[in-house]
């Protein structure tokens, strides 16, 4: 468990990225087959119909940006961080979003995003209140892990000690979202 | 041979021990002064275990990763740990 929650800490750099990479496609799929759209590092959403071109395209400009992000905030603090640990380290903070991706298996999410607020609060809300309650606890357990894989492995990767350098991760992993966020925005 | 580690901390005020008296151990003969302990031995024994295990592995961050089931960063910040608490015990 302990090498699941850190695996920067404990995998070889190349095994880990051939991995990741394999995760990331087959993670891509599931999110364009349950219709994900991805319109910042941080944010997930589901579309009324599948895009999957969309999504991978959204996909690989967020693990780009926060390759970036993750390795010039990691370069600043300390000058030995290397670029393949950042690249790892966005690959794996995706990771949960593919999982949470899976709550749209039933069509509820993509339904809703098709039909105008009202009639999901007089009919869906009361219907699948079980179903929406269950689905958003997992969405913030899931939350919670992104933001656990983020600072666990920036620790590893950077030495991080002070709260400086942490201040530099949330400052960084902010402007990410704004640039992920402003890239595709302009894309689409 | 004795296998007791020797301390480098003092148990009661944590502070840096000193050699006080050295031995032969052939003809009891005793040697009384006050000595200030080699660096390597101020180090703690997992750091003296790294610095032989970094040797063993001619001095290759990747192998001793290897070897020991953990990924390079951590074994170099490892080392960057070392190298810091080194610093400050050579001021």
């Amino acid at each position: 468990m302990k090498k699941i929650l850190d695996p920067l800490a404990y995998f070889p750099d190349k095994k880990l990225l051939l991995y990741n990479s394999i995760i990331f496609l087959i993670g891509t799929a599931i999110a364009a087959w349950m219709q994900v759209d991805f319109s910042s590092t941080i944010d997930l959403h589901f579309r009324a119909e599948a895009d999957e071109i969309a999504t991978l395209i959204q996909n690989t400009i967020i693990v780009a940006i926060l390759t970036t992000i993750l390795w010039t905030a990691g370069y600043t603090i300390n000058k030995k961080t290397r670029l393949i640990d950042a690249l790892n380290l966005a690959f794996m903070i995706r990771i949960p979003y593919y999982l949470m991706a899976l709550i749209n298996c039933t069509g509820v999410f993509s339904y809703m995003a098709s039909h105008d607020v009202q009639t999901i609060i007089q009919k869906e809300i009361p219907q699948q209140a079980t179903f929406l309650a269950v689905s958003s606890f997992f969405m913030l357990i899931f939350f919670i892990l992104v933001f656990y894989l983020l600072f666990k492995g920036f620790k590893t990767m950077t030495n991080a000690k002070k709260i400086t350098h942490y201040i530099a991760l949330l400052v960084s992993f902010w402007a990410g979202i704004l640039l992920s966020m402003f890239t595709i925005h302009l894309i689409e | 041979m004795n296998n007791n580690k020797l301390p480098a901390i003092c148990p009661s005020c944590e502070h840096d021990l000193k050699v006080a008296q050295l031995k032969c151990s052939h003809c009891d003969t005793s040697v009384n002064g006050n000595f200030a302990l080699p660096l390597f031995l101020q180090l703690t024994p997992k750091e003296q275990e790294f610095i032989l295990d970094f040797f063993l592995a001619s001095g290759s961050l990747k192998e001793m990763a290897a070897q020991q089931g953990i990924s390079y960063p951590t074994v170099r910040n490892q080392l960057d740990d070392m190298i810091a608490h080194i610093n400050q015990l050579k001021k």
